[in-house]
């Protein structure tokens, strides 16, 4: 009877936790189990990065260490929601489909985020001046000024200046101002000096070395995990437990067997 | 420390199991000592093959733990009823912890 009733508890609360509770987030991923059960763990990143793995292709996981779910070749531009830390430290990237990455493989990218952290950027107008963009004329809102990405939209309000509440004096003099909302468009940059010039995109900044395109050659994958995670101490300690106590099980007397 | 957090745990849970089944005295010491070897082996395994999937960080490794331990039940002296049985619902009741655990913390 106790055994039974020993059994049935732990039958009871093995599949009692495959229920989980869900709480409220920004954004939470539809169908992640592994997101709702470790929620205090994550952190929201909402930036773009690009797959860089040392192997040549970013490994996607259903989870942090659980099954793989595909590859991301290295070059891929990928935009990550969340960044999970793991007991161990190991921060992983959560995408929108609901697959993760080790954030090690990825690299950043100099964009809007880290822009805003520009030292150069004033509340104010350079001394003397001032722009009017006529009416209908087309103007393009760019991330950051020069950054990779911008669009077209034309403009028909010839004050320009009185909505914009920031202002950056490029390298080449070029003055840009800043404005929260326009017209459907948030945090966006114009270029007050030249309005609609696509010319003004730099090239592409990453914040790290690139492991793709001429001369790159991919490091065996398991060469990489076992110099990440192999730590002596951590594999001594649990022998050293497991060893003692094999000794003294070798000690322990063995069961009579039957008839003799 | 998690090493040591995760075999001073699966001592306790498993320990009171023990005793709620009916193992007593010397009989409990030797399940104790046959989680202190296989308990440090699976974390450590679990450690090690993290990024190789669930079958072989956790599933294969907790197999192993059971088959062992009922192995050392069997084998060596002692008076625990049905052991396979215990070595099977001891793991599964200390994994389940583990998770529930997990959660809360």
């Amino acid at each position: 009877m106790k055994k039974l009733i020993c059994l049935l508890f732990t039958l009871t609360l093995f599949f009692s936790l495959a229920s989980t509770a869900s709480a409220d987030v920004i954004w939470e991923p539809y169908d992640d189990s592994f997101y709702t059960r470790n929620q205090e763990d994550f952190t929201h990143a909402g930036y773009y990065a690009y797959a860089n793995s040392p192997a040549g292709e970013v490994t996607l996981y259903k989870k942090p260490g659980g099954k793989t779910e595909g590859t991301m070749t290295n070059g891929e531009l990928c935009y990550i929601q969340y960044i999970y830390t793991g007991d161990d430290g190991t921060q992983w990237a959560l995408f929108s489909d609901e697959t993760y990455a080790l954030l090690t493989d990825l690299l950043n990218r100099y964009d809007e985020e880290f822009f805003d952290d520009h030292p150069e950027i004033t509340d104010s107008a350079p001394q003397g001046f001032s722009v009017k963009i006529p009416v209908d004329e087309p103007i393009l809102l760019w991330t950051y000024p020069g950054g990779v990405s911008h669009v077209r939209s034309n403009y028909w309000d010839e004050d320009i200046m009185s909505g914009l509440t920031s202002y950056y004096t490029d390298k080449n003099g070029l003055v840009w101002g800043y404005m929260g909302y326009w017209f459907g468009h948030q945090d966006v940059w114009i270029c007050l000096s030249d309005y609609n010039n696509p010319d003004l995109q730099e090239p592409e900044i990453y914040l790290g070395e690139i492991n793709w395109g001429e001369g790159f050659v991919p490091v065996e994958e398991a060469e990489i995990i076992q110099k990440g995670s192999f730590k002596l101490l951590y594999v001594i300690l649990p022998l050293a437990a497991a060893g003692l106590a094999a000794v003294l099980l070798i000690f322990w007397p063995k069961k009579k067997q039957e008839g003799k | 420390m998690h090493y040591l957090i995760s075999l001073l745990l699966t001592l306790l849970v498993e320990g009171i199991f023990a005793l709620v089944w009916g193992i007593r005295k010397k009989d409990l010491l030797l399940v104790l000592l046959a989680n202190m070897l296989t308990n440090p082996l699976v974390v450590l395994a679990h450690n090690l093959l993290l990024l190789h999937g669930f079958w072989l960080h956790t599933l294969l490794p907790e197999l192993w733990a059971v088959g062992t331990e009922a192995a050392i039940y069997r084998f060596k002296k002692n008076h625990i009823p049905s052991p396979a049985l215990f070595a099977i619902s001891a793991n599964v009741l200390s994994y389940s912890l583990g998770l529930l655990l997990g959660q809360l913390f």
